[in-house]
């Protein structure tokens, strides 16, 4: 990224850069966890950067103004635990806990967001939902992934809901 | 390459390439700015991780 761009977009990464900063820092302290992690700034930064450099690369390829929610969702959690801004403090034990707490958080931003998204209460949520953040979690930690197929399983979501919104029963 | 042979072809050819990568991305480009999601966004995870839900989810993690 040139320096006249960085200089543009600098209001918009240091809002995100915020946003993200909180949204991190709520699940540490609902965890419990504000004595053995910690953001570390810079590399949320680092994700920050990283996050707006590729989704430039790829508006500029495919020339667009705007990218889709399931993009930037896909596209934020991808470079969130690509970076793992979460770090365990020295002092911390490394456990269940703490050792995946990127991926916990990351799992947490995507689901509140899609239900956002589309208008649904997340409260609401029932077993389906629990079998769905633990499959989603599972596979942060363990199978391997990358923007593009964050993006298509969020899409995926988008569709499976407005389906559902307009009475679009399965034909199967 | 034969399918460049002529430029009628090409034309083809390109008309392809451009149907068949650019423009999905742009029939999907009907994305508001993001800017003015990003609080609502925040909120949203705010009151998900803040909820009785969330704490079952983490418990049988």
């Amino acid at each position: 990224m040139d320096v006249k761009t960085l200089r543009e977009l600098k209001p918009r990464m240091t809002s995100r850069f915020t946003h993200w900063l909180d949204e991190l820092q709520d699940v540490i302290k609902q965890r419990g966890l504000e004595n053995e992690v910690q953001v570390n700034r810079y590399l949320l930064g680092k994700a920050v950067v990283d996050y707006f450099e590729d989704i430039i690369r790829l508006k500029a390829f495919e020339e667009i103004e705007r990218c889709n929610e399931a993009k930037i969702y896909g596209y934020h959690a991808y470079w969130i635990m690509k970076r793992k801004p979460i770090q365990i403090l020295p002092t911390a034990e490394i456990d269940a806990k703490t050792l995946h707490i990127n991926e916990l958080a990351c799992a947490t931003m995507i689901v509140s967001k899609m239900y956002e998204e589309k208008g649904i209460d997340i409260a609401q949520g029932g077993a389906e939902l629990k079998r769905f953040f633990n499959l989603l979690y599972y596979s942060f930690k363990y199978r391997e992934y990358t923007q593009k197929t964050l993006e298509i399983m969020i899409d995926a979501f988008f569709l499976g809901t407005t389906d559902s919104q307009n009475g679009v029963k399965n034909m199967g | 390459m034969a399918i460049l042979d002529s430029a009628q072809e090409t034309r083809e050819f390109e008309k392809l390439l451009d149907e068949g990568y650019y423009a999905h991305e742009r029939s999907q480009n009907n994305a508001e700015d993001y800017a003015k999601k990003e609080d609502r966004d925040t909120e949203a995870v705010h009151k998900f991780v803040n909820s009785a839900l969330f704490d079952e989810i983490c418990n049988q993690l």
